[in-house]
């Protein structure tokens, strides 16, 4: 990366694996990362700080006499010294094995934009000034920031089955801010993307400085909404609030520990709107999260979780799938003990473009920022907010930012009749989504 | 002082910068999870690294590090950075001027140190209280957590401070999932100390109730979301002073932007007469407590609201420098791979003068919210949610409601808090706040019962 220093040798993960089979290990696996990040912010509408962040760490598993246990360390940890702390833990654990997965032939995956790593500070800095200049033409008296991290991860895997794989992949994200204070009318806008392609940086970074910059001129006017039941069309940043449910309850964890609504004898049945497909897609070219082998070894997949509103599958490590007797789905993730997660959530385009859906309201709101909608129950499938960011919309356009609103729903009770369209376009992440238009939707008002 | 620490002191001693620091971290750690009848993680942590913040001309440079070997290389990258920065640079950095200390503080501890505990007893430990959770009638499953860390910072800067601290952090949550007919409650435990692992003794009938809560939240209506008088348990009220006014209050937040430091000027009234809130980094054993934050400067009692007005803020030693304040501890990072911002510690409100049970006697129509599953701000506006509530009626506990998010304009709802609690509850957590990317940052909150009128919650219509 630029502004990196030269990577020193990492001790191999193999050679963590055999320290611990020397030590008695009966099995073993080891996971190195080493992480280098980029990262260049502007706040109060001037450069505030440019940083070079280098992590490394490395987990190791052992099974021994019928249990498990796990150790982290550092760089330039001994491999016996982190065998021997990973051995003496697995003394206190309860009875398990490891499940370790052998060698497997392996999707070709694209992770790593090489153009990335030729991203200088400079570069970065000159595109934040750039955003800075976009975003204040929504007025002088505002204050714009943005942030710009290109991140480079090395990740490396072996286990005492033989595995061994290792890949680079790369990320630029990207965010941008608005904010105003007028005596207590205060509001900050913000949007953010990632990407793995260094050419997407800069269209995209354009993009959402110009569509904030619209959006913060219309939010100088407030207006409160009545309590009432309305059509909502959701940014992708406030529709991912509405995936996060269904993503933590097709967990192959949650699903094992009955906490979820979902079980297999489900799949094929409609659970949710048939508008709405929903991937994993680990196996993405250029995926912020794509890789070719899960954490735990895995060879990786394209994974649908909803297929047009019917249930086709969970994310599942070696554990929840031995446990609901299905095949793992390459979707073990960790820090530093592999679990079900997702990879890169894609949600499949709709048809219309954004800007015909926003035209099709006649009284309503845009929700462009939830606040506080993770801190709900998503296992019962209720996403609650507060409107952090929206705007009342009348005839198509947004008109005034919407204050004192709260946005509620069930999903998984709401969705399959709340769900109109959506759109064609999509914003670029960890999560791949569409903007939503939702019709009667419950908001709470002063 | 260690020989590490002389050693860092040398590099600090250059003549192309204005001011630079480093800073050492080394961190063991234990992790203990069940997830239903399952140990699901039982790990033994170790890390180390370092970072090199320096300040050229008025532009900062920040360079993270895992192999102390390559020190050199660090400050050399951060000072290009900085020498970069300045170049872009529009406006003057000033650093508010802190007496150089050069101590070696040692672990202070108030009870257990849970090193002493072994991991084997401390996993029997939470085993039993996950059994506890699991033969409640009607819980179908569980999550417990639990971390500990010990904590070693070795800090230098140019000016000729040299501290080493040292601590202990533990926290956790323990956690009964009740699930029926497609629908999920939960409810929790939380614990977290910086002074002794007594904290998670003695939870068993804490962790009965949690339990029994997540059950009584299957039957529980939804709210219906419109205004209301709420009260505000001390959990939920600690959440809420921290993020309604807490993160309004940091220095950092306020600084950039000369509107919002208009509205944000001191001596202006924010509230009602009975309202005091600061915030403190003295009180021994809690996670929000170390003797010197992370710029070296020490910690130390902040008054934010006096009597319902504004009398003070947090800062870092730039913010401080920049609003010609004086720098208060509040500079935290969460770990060496993070640069110093201004933070929280433990952020309270003090109690009043009005009994708990007479914050309820005369609300006809109103909501009674407990604990909290978490909250957000951005800064004019809150939201928050609690974990459970009941109706108040006539001044009467009523029926148990579920999916309670609290939302509301700062300013007003400062000025809406019309009685406040003659109790007073610290609250010590597993979690932790999230800012600029740090997250989890050990944070703590103590409060009363407080009372708020015409507060908006979220639910159904």
């Amino acid at each position: 990366m630029a502004g990196g220093q030269q990577r020193k040798q990492f001790v191999p993960a193999e050679a963590f694996v055999e320290a611990a089979r020397r030590l008695g290990a009966s099995k073993a696996d080891a996971y190195w990362t080493a992480s280098e990040e980029l990262p260049v912010s502007f706040a109060y509408n001037r450069l505030e700080s440019i940083q070079h962040k280098r992590s490394a760490a490395v987990v190791l598993r052992v099974a021994i006499d019928g249990r498990v246990g796990v150790a982290t360390g550092s760089w330039g940890e001994a491999p016996e010294d982190l065998a021997g702390r990973a051995i003496e833990i697995a003394r206190s654990a309860n009875p398990g094995d490891l499940d370790l997965p052998p060698a497997a032939p392996l999707p070709q995956v694209e992770t790593h934009d090489l153009a990335l790593d030729a991203l200088t500070p400079e570069q970065l800095v000159a595109l934040g000034e750039d955003a800075i200049r976009r975003l204040r033409q929504a007025g002088e008296e505002l204050q714009a920031g943005t942030e710009l991290v290109v991140s480079t991860d090395h990740v490396a895997l072996a286990n005492s089955s033989g595995f061994s794989g290792s890949y680079t992949s790369g990320s630029a994200g990207v965010m941008v801010e608005i904010s105003s204070a007028k005596e207590t009318n205060i509001f900050t806008g913000y949007d953010g993307e990632e990407f793995g392609r260094a050419a997407e940086v800069q269209p995209h970074l354009r993009q959402m400085a110009d569509r904030l910059a619209k959006l913060a001129q219309v939010a100088q006017r407030t207006r409160r909404p009545t309590a009432s039941r309305y059509p909502v069309l959701l940014h992708p940043a406030a529709f991912a609030n509405l995936m996060m449910p269904f993503v933590q309850s097709l967990n192959g964890r949650a699903v094992r520990q009955g906490v979820s609504r979902f079980r297999k004898d489900q799949f094929g049945s409609l659970i949710t709107s048939e508008k709405l497909t929903l991937v994993d897609d680990p196996t993405l070219p250029y995926g912020v999260a794509s890789a070719p082998f899960d954490d735990e070894g895995t060879p990786t997949q394209r994974n649908p979780l909803i297929t047009a509103g019917k249930l086709s599958s969970f994310l599942l490590d070696r554990e929840s799938a031995v446990e609901l007797q299905m095949a793992p789905t390459g979707s073990a993730w960790r820090g530093d003990q592999p679990t079900a997660g997702p990879s890169n959530i894609v949600v499949e385009a709709g048809e219309q473009p954004m800007q015909d859906l926003l035209a099709g309201i006649e009284k309503g709101l845009y929700i462009c920022a939830l606040m506080g909608a993770w801190a709900g129950n998503p296992y019962a499938g209720q996403v609650g907010g507060t409107i952090a960011f929206g705007f009342w919309v009348e005839h198509g356009e947004p008109v005034a930012r919407v204050t004192d609103a709260v946005f509620s729903l069930n999903l998984f009770r709401d969705l399959p009749h709340c769900l109109v369209a959506l759109s064609s376009e999509r914003s670029l992440g960890r999560a791949t989504l569409p903007w939503a238009l939702l019709d009667d939707v419950p908001i709470a008002a002063q | 002082m260690q020989g590490l620490t002389e050693a860092l002191r040398q590099k600090c001693r250059r003549n192309d910068v204005r001011y630079m620091e480093i800073r050492v971290e080394e961190r063991q750690s234990t992790a203990i999870s069940f997830r239903g009848p399952k140990l699901e993680r039982l790990t033994a942590g170790k890390s180390a690294g370092g970072n090199v913040r320096v300040l050229v001309g008025d532009g900062w440079g920040f360079v993270s590090f895992y192999d102390l070997e390559e020190l050199d290389a660090a400050i050399a990258s951060a000072v290009e950075q900085a020498n970069l920065a300045n170049r872009y640079a529009t406006e003057q950095v000033t650093l508010a001027e802190v007496a150089p200390v050069v101590e070696q503080v040692p672990l202070l501890l108030t009870g257990e140190d849970p090193r002493s505990v072994s991991v084997q007893e401390k996993k029997e430990l939470l085993a039993a209280y996950n059994e506890r959770i699991l033969s409640t009638v009607g819980v179908t499953s569980s999550q417990v957590h639990y971390t500990d860390a010990w904590v070693r910072v070795t800090f230098v800067n140019s000016e000729g401070t040299a501290i080493e601290q040292e601590k202990v952090d533990l926290g956790g949550n323990l956690g009964a999932i009740a699930t029926r007919d497609g629908d999920t409650q939960q409810d929790f435990v939380s614990f977290g100390s910086t002074g002794s692992f007594d904290v998670l003794r003695g939870l068993e009938a804490q962790v009965e109730d949690a339990a029994q809560r997540a059950v009584t939240l299957l039957d529980a209506q939804e709210v219906q979301g419109r205004p209301y008088t709420v009260i505000l348990d001390p959990v939920l009220a600690g959440v809420f002073v921290h993020e309604a006014f807490g993160h309004l209050s940091e220095g950092d937040n306020v600084a950039g932007d000369a509107n919002l430091l208009e509205t944000m000027q001191l001596g202006k009234r924010f509230g009602r007469p009975i309202l005091n809130i600061y915030d403190s980094g003295l009180d021994v054993g809690s996670r929000a407590y170390l003797k010197y934050d992370d710029e070296g400067v020490p910690t130390q009692k902040t008054y934010l609201l006096r009597e319902g007005v504004l009398v003070g803020r947090l800062h870092s030693r730039e913010t401080a420098g920049k609003l010609g304040e004086r720098p208060t501890g509040n500079a935290r990072a969460i770990n060496w791979r993070y640069p110093p911002i201004v933070r929280m510690r433990n952020t309270c409100i003090e109690a009043g003068t009005t009994p708990p049970a007479d914050l309820f006697a005369d609300v006809q129509d109103g909501i009674y919210a407990k604990g909290a599953y978490g909250g957000e701000t951005t800064h004019g506006n809150f939201t928050f949610r609690a974990t459970s509530a009941y109706r108040i009626k006539n001044g009467k506990l009523a029926e148990p409601l579920k999916n309670a998010t609290l939302s509301g304009n700062l300013f007003e709802t400062l000025q809406n808090i019309d009685a406040i609690g003659s109790d007073q509850t610290q609250c010590e957590s597993g979690g932790g706040c999230g800012k600029g990317g740090q997250v989890p940052l050990p944070v703590a909150q103590g409060a009363p019962h407080i009372r708020i009128q015409n507060l908006l919650v979220g639910g159904a219509q």
